[in-house]
């Protein structure tokens, strides 16, 4: 398969399948935020709380990773500043679902 | 080498429409809920941090412009998430018709309204 064909496709698999975790989290989200520490804590130690969420921030950087690349691609005409932007949106897709899921994971449990 | 590639025309080309107007939120939202996304990211870390850490979240939390963001991300990923749906339908080759193109676009809107109201207000 072409390379930009799979990405399109990898990018609405994401799509779908973030639709009904997205759902998900946000039926959750208003109580989510209002957690104090120990009650946090315990959502996290419930395992499925646990995979759901770090589906989430895998699932959705991959879909952004993507997209964001098609915006640059749009709007972004100096093909280094291109580059550089892609580059920083890897590095940041890298280290911020890393970095959330250690965490949690850690927390968890 | 070649260093400039063509682009797609800018907004302020186009005339000004629902369509056009809708489009542009999807990638503005889908900006926002990068914003969002990581914004959840500090919640982890923070609790990751332990309690003294997690305080500070839950001091933010408690403000206005806690709530004021909370409600602002739920909206963007609502909104996201609903028009994303009709963008798959259009991947696969249907609602393309104007009248329904215009019509599945207010469905959207309204739909992502209901659906923060959802999340918030019960």
């Amino acid at each position: 398969m072409n390379h930009v064909v799979s990405k399109w496709l990898i990018q609405r698999i994401a799509a779908v399948l973030l639709m009904p975790l997205l759902l998900w989290f946000l039926l959750n989200f208003d109580n989510l935020m209002y957690l104090n520490y120990s009650q946090a804590v315990m959502f996290l130690k419930n395992k499925i709380n646990l995979l759901i969420l770090s589906l989430i921030f895998l699932l959705a950087f991959l879909h952004l990773k993507i997209g964001m690349g098609e915006i640059f691609e749009d709007y972004l005409h100096n093909t280094k500043i291109k580059k550089l932007a892609n580059f920083l949106i890897l590095l940041i897709s890298i280290i911020i679902p890393v970095a959330a899921i250690s965490a949690m994971v850690i927390v968890g449990l | 080498m070649k260093q400039e590639s063509p682009l797609s025309p800018h907004l302020q080309v186009y005339k000004w429409q629902l369509s056009s107007l809708l489009s542009i939120t999807h990638r503005l939202t889908s900006i926002f809920n990068l914003a969002g996304i990581s914004f959840f990211g500090i919640w982890a870390i923070m609790l990751f941090m332990g309690e003294g850490a997690f305080y500070y979240f839950e001091i933010f939390a408690s403000t206005f412009l806690g709530k004021f963001i909370f409600v602002g991300i739920t909206w963007s990923f609502s909104y996201h998430l609903l028009n994303g749906i009709r963008h798959l339908f259009w991947d696969f080759g249907y609602g393309y018709e104007l009248r329904i193109a215009n019509l599945s676009g207010i469905l959207v809107l309204l739909s992502s309204f209901i659906l923060t109201m959802l999340v918030w207000a019960f």
